[in-house]
C-alpha cells in the first residue's frame, strides 16, 4: 500500500476526502457525500468512478483546483469534502 | 422572448464554450441590448440576414444546468419553459474538446422538446488533442441534427448559417430522462400538483419549483425527496453521455500541449499569483492614465474650440449662451471620458476573455469571504476603477444573494474614472510638483486615493457581512477555462457596446444635469435678476475698455449669487459649514451629485471671477480664491476633505438607477446612498478639523 506523505496507513484504509489530497495527486471519485453540494458537483461531472487530479491549491486554506477530464474545475475544500475518493 | 415577425433561434451552453464568439460572427455589429422583462440580465439579441430571410438570435447566458441557482441561470430557464417566451429553434454548443457538462446541459435542454440542432465548438482543437468525434453517431444518439465547426473560422461560420437557414433543427422523439420510478399514487399526486398529463414534463416543474416552501411540505407529506430525484436524473444523463462518448468518440494519442499547466503553475503559485495579478494591475493603470491622457485633452480642447467658434457665429443671447456654456461643455464632459473608459474596458475584456480572470477568482475567493464576498467579487471590484455602472451589472453571476448584495452596495467605493478628474484637480492645490525620490509626489496621492477606495470598499463589506442575516449556502465550484488568446474583434466589440452604453446612458444625464446647473445659475427671481443687469448696464456705459472685463466678471458673479443655483448653495450651507466649505462649493456639490465629474466644470464656472484681467486654468483661480477673511477657500485641510468626500459620497444618479434595476429595492438603492453620503459627510469633517 503507497503512503501519502505524512498521512498514516489508517487513514488511507478509509476512502479520503478530495479536501485532503496533496498536490498532484490523482484519484478515482468513490462517491459524493449527501447534501446541498452534492447536486452542484454531479452536474459538473464529479460523479463515481471518474477520475481527478489535483492541479493547484491557493494558499490559506484557499480554493483547490482539480483537473477532471479536460476540464479544471476550482472547489473550495468544503466542496471537496464532499467527494470521497481512492488513490489510484 | 416571441417574436412573430422573425423565426428566433437562441444559443445556448456552458460558460467558456465560445458561445459569444459565435453570436458575434452571426450577427455582426446588428446587435440590440435590452433587459429581460422583469429581471435585469442583459439580454444580447442580433439578427442575421441570410438569403432574403431574417433570423432574430440570442445569446443565452452561460450555465451548466437549465435549473435555476443565480439570476443568469433562471433566465435561460424561463426563457426555454414560458411558451411566450420560447425561441423557436435551438442552438446548443458544446466545446467538443471538453463535452461531458456541455452534454448535460444538451439532454436537458433536447427533453425541453424545441427543435434543437448541436453545435459542436472548437473541434480543430479537440482534434489537435485526439478527440475525433463521430457527428453520424451523435446524431443518431440524440435524434437531433450534429454540427463540427470552430467558431474562429469563416467557414465554419458559414456552414452553421446554412444550417441555421435551412431550419436543420429537430425534435427528439423519447425522452433522455422520463423521470424516476415513482408508485402509481404518487405519480397521480405530482401531475394534479404540477396541472399537467405529461410526467416529464410534471419533473421539470418540480425540479424547477422545489426549492420553494410549499413544494417542501408537499414532498414531506408525499414522502418524496427532490435531492434524490436530482441526483438520479444527473447520474442517468451522465451515463447516458458516457454511452455516447464511448460510440461516438475515438481518441487518439496526441501530444498534449503543456503550455497552459505551465502558465497556470506562475498564475496559481500561492505567492507569485499574487504578485503577478498586482503587476497586472499596476500595468493596466499606467497604460491607462498614460495612453488616454493626450486623446482626452485633445476632446477637451476641441470642444472649447468649437464652443468659442460658435460663440463668435450667433448672435449673442440667451441661445447662444445655452449652447457654448450649457449644452457643450455638458457633452464634453461626456467625451472626456471615453479614451479612458476605452481603454479600461478593453484591458477587463482581455483579462476576461484570455481565461486569467478566474485564476484571480481562484486565488482571491479565500480572502474575500472572511468579508462577505465571493472570489467572483473581484470582477465587480476590478471593474469598479473604470465604472461603477457595467461593475454593478458584472455582480450576476453570483448566486448566494447575500454575497452578491455586498459586492454591488460596495463596489461603488472603488475609485472609479469619473474620481479623476476631481482627484486631479484638489491634488494639484494640496500637493507640492516634487518627487520624493524616484516616485512623484502628485502620483502618489492619487495612488493613495485608489488604495483609500479599495480598502473603504473591503471594511464596508465586512461590516455589512455582520449586519446583514440573509443565509444561503455559497459555492465557487468554478471552471477555470483554458488559456486563450482574447480575439480582437470580440474585445473590441464588447469594448464598443460598453463605451456606446456610457455614452447613451450615462450621457443622458450628464447632458441633462448640465443644462439644468446651466438654467439654474442663470435664472433667478426674475426683479432682482433684472436690477442686477440694470446696474451692470449702467456701470459699463461710464466704463473704459479696460474696465469693461472685470465689471462683467463681477456682476457675473453677482448674478450667479442670486440666481435660483445661489438660493440652493446658500441653503445648503448650514449642512456643508461644519466640513469648511463655502455656499459656492455647495453649488458645485449640489450638482455633482447626479455625476461627479461635473465638479470640476461647475467650480471653473463659478470661481470665472474677480479682477484677473487674462482667463487662468482652474486650480490657479481655486488658489487664489480667498474668504471675506483674506484666507484661501482652499486650503489643505478644505481641500483633503473635499477628497475625501467625493472618494465617498456615491454622487452617480446613474449608478443609483442601476443599482435599482438590479436589487429591485428601493429601501437598499437609499440605504446604499445615505450610508456613503453619511460616511462621505463624517469622515470630510473629522478631515477637515484634523488639518485645520
Amino acid at each position: 500500500m503507497p503512503t501519502f506523505g505524512s498521512m498514516s496507513l489508517e487513514l488511507t484504509a478509509r476512502p479520503l476526502t478530495a479536501d485532503v489530497l496533496s498536490l498532484g495527486m490523482e484519484v478515482e471519485i468513490e462517491s459524493v457525500k449527501e447534501g446541498e453540494a452534492q447536486i452542484l458537483l454531479n452536474e459538473r461531472g464529479f460523479l463515481p468512478g471518474v477520475r481527478m487530479k489535483l492541479m493547484a491549491k491557493a494558499p490559506g486554506g484557499g480554493a483547490m483546483a482539480f483537473r477532471i477530464g479536460a476540464a479544471v474545475i476550482a472547489l473550495r475544500p468544503d466542496e471537496a469534502a464532499y467527494i470521497l475518493v481512492t488513490p489510484v | 422572448m416571441k417574436s412573430d415577425v422573425f423565426f428566433h433561434i437562441a444559443i445556448a451552453g456552458n460558460p467558456n464554450v465560445g458561445k459569444s464568439t459565435l453570436f458575434n460572427q452571426l450577427t455582426g455589429l446588428r446587435q440590440k441590448t435590452g433587459n429581460y422583462a422583469g429581471v435585469t440580465v442583459e439580454k444580447k439579441q442580433g439578427y442575421l440576414h441570410h438569403a432574403g430571410e431574417t433570423f432574430l438570435i440570442t445569446d443565452l447566458p452561460g450555465t451548466y444546468s437549465i435549473y435555476p441557482r443565480s439570476e443568469d441561470e433562471s433566465v435561460v430557464h424561463r426563457v426555454l419553459c414560458t411558451n411566450s417566451e420560447k425561441p423557436d429553434a435551438l442552438m446548443i454548443v458544446v466545446n467538443a474538446g471538453n463535452p461531458e457538462r456541455g452534454l448535460l446541459l444538451a439532454t436537458q435542454v433536447i427533453d425541453l422538446g424545441i427543435p434543437c440542432m448541436l453545435v459542436f465548438n472548437m473541434t480543430d482543437e479537440a482534434e489537435n488533442q485526439g478527440m475525433h468525434w463521430n457527428a453520424e453517431v451523435v446524431e443518431e444518439k440524440l435524434g437531433i441534427p450534429v454540427l463540427k465547426i470552430s467558431a474562429r473560422k469563416p467557414e465554419s461560420v458559414q456552414m452553421l448559417i446554412e444550417a441555421a437557414a435551412q431550419k436543420k433543427f429537430r425534435i427528439r422523439t423519447e425522452p433522455i430522462f422520463a423521470g424516476i420510478q415513482l408508485p402509481d399514487k404518487k405519480q397521480q399526486a405530482l401531475l394534479t400538483r404540477t396541472g399537467t398529463n405529461n410526467l416529464s414534463e410534471a419533473f421539470r416543474i418540480w425540479r424547477s419549483q422545489g426549492e420553494e416552501p410549499d413544494w417542501k411540505t408537499w414532498e414531506k407529506a408525499q414522502g418524496l425527496s427532490l435531492r434524490n430525484f436530482q441526483k438520479e436524473e444527473t447520474v442517468t444523463r451522465y451515463r447516458f453521455i458516457g454511452e455516447l462518448m464511448s460510440a461516438a468518440l475515438e481518441r487518439k494519442a496526441a501530444k498534449v500541449s503543456r503550455t497552459g499547466e505551465i502558465m497556470d503553475r506562475l498564475a496559481m503559485h500561492p505567492v507569485a499569483g499574487y504578485v503577478l495579478f498586482f503587476l497586472i494591475l499596476a500595468l493596466i493603470f499606467q497604460a491607462v492614465f498614460a495612453w488616454a491622457e493626450m486623446p482626452m485633452n485633445a476632446i477637451d480642447e476641441g470642444m472649447a474650440l468649437l464652443a468659442e467658434k460658435l460663440d463668435g457665429i450667433l448672435p449673442e443671447g440667451p441661445v447662444s449662451e445655452l449652447l457654448t456654456r450649457g449644452l457643450i461643455p455638458g457633452v464634453a464632459g461626456v467625451l472626456m471620458f471615453i479614451p479612458q473608459i476605452l481603454l479600461l474596458f478593453l484591458f477587463l475584456a482581455m483579462l476576461e476573455d484570455s481565461g486569467y480572470m478566474s485564476r484571480v477568482v481562484f486565488l482571491m475567493d479565500r480572502w474575500m469571504r472572511p468579508l462577505g464576498l465571493h472570489g467572483k467579487s473581484m470582477v465587480p471590484l476590478v471593474s469598479g476603477i473604470a465604472c461603477a455602472i457595467p461593475a454593478v451589472m458584472a455582480t450576476r453571476p453570483i448566486s448566494n444573494r447575500k454575497e452578491r448584495l455586498i459586492t454591488l452596495l460596495v463596489t461603488p467605493f472603488m475609485s472609479c474614472s469619473a474620481r479623476i478628474p476631481v482627484y486631479i484637480v484638489l491634488i494639484g492645490l494640496v500637493v507640492p510638483d516634487e518627487n520624493l525620490g524616484p516616485l512623484h509626489l502628485r502620483g502618489l496621492a492619487l495612488t493613495g486615493m485608489y488604495m483609500l477606495g479599495a480598502v473603504t470598499a473591503l471594511l464596508a463589506a465586512f461590516i455589512l457581512k455582520l449586519l446583514m442575516k440573509t443565509k444561503g449556502n455559497s459555492f465557487l465550484m468554478l471552471e477555470l477555462p483554458p488559456y486563450r488568446f482574447p480575439r480582437l474583434k470580440d474585445i473590441g466589440l464588447m469594448a464598443y457596446t460598453k463605451v456606446h452604453a456610457f455614452v447613451t446612458e450615462a450621457g443622458k444625464v450628464i447632458v441633462s444635469v448640465s443644462l439644468l446647473i446651466w438654467v439654474l445659475s442663470n435664472y433667478g427671481p426674475p426683479e432682482q435678476m433684472k436690477s442686477l443687469r440694470e446696474t451692470e448696464q449702467q456701470l459699463l456705459m461710464t466704463a473704459g475698455e479696460a474696465e469693461a472685463d472685470s465689471i462683467q466678471k463681477h456682476f457675473q458673479a453677482l448674478k450667479l449669487e442670486s440666481s435660483y443655483m445661489g438660493y440652493l448653495g446658500r441653503g445648503l450651507e448650514p449642512a456643508i459649514r461644519p466640513l469648511g466649505y463655502d455656499w459656492k462649493l455647495g453649488i458645485a456639490l449640489v450638482s455633482s451629485f447626479a455625476a461627479r465629474e461635473v465638479f470640476v466644470s461647475t467650480l471653473s464656472v463659478i470661481y470665472a471671477m474677480g479682477d484677473d484681467a487674462e482667463p487662468l486654468p482652474v486650480q490657479e483661480r481655486l488658489r487664489r480664491e480667498t474668504r471675506p477673511d483674506g484666507s484661501p477657500v482652499f486650503s489643505k485641510a478644505t481641500a483633503l476633505s473635499l477628497l475625501v468626500f467625493y472618494a465617498f459620497a456615491l454622487q452617480c444618479l446613474s449608478t443609483v438607477a442601476v443599482v435599482y434595476k438590479e436589487t429591485r429595492s428601493l429601501k437598499l438603492t437609499i440605504l446604499q446612498w445615505l450610508g456613503m453620503t453619511t460616511l462621505a459627510w463624517i469622515s470630510a469633517w473629522a478631515v477637515f478639523h484634523l488639518f485645520q
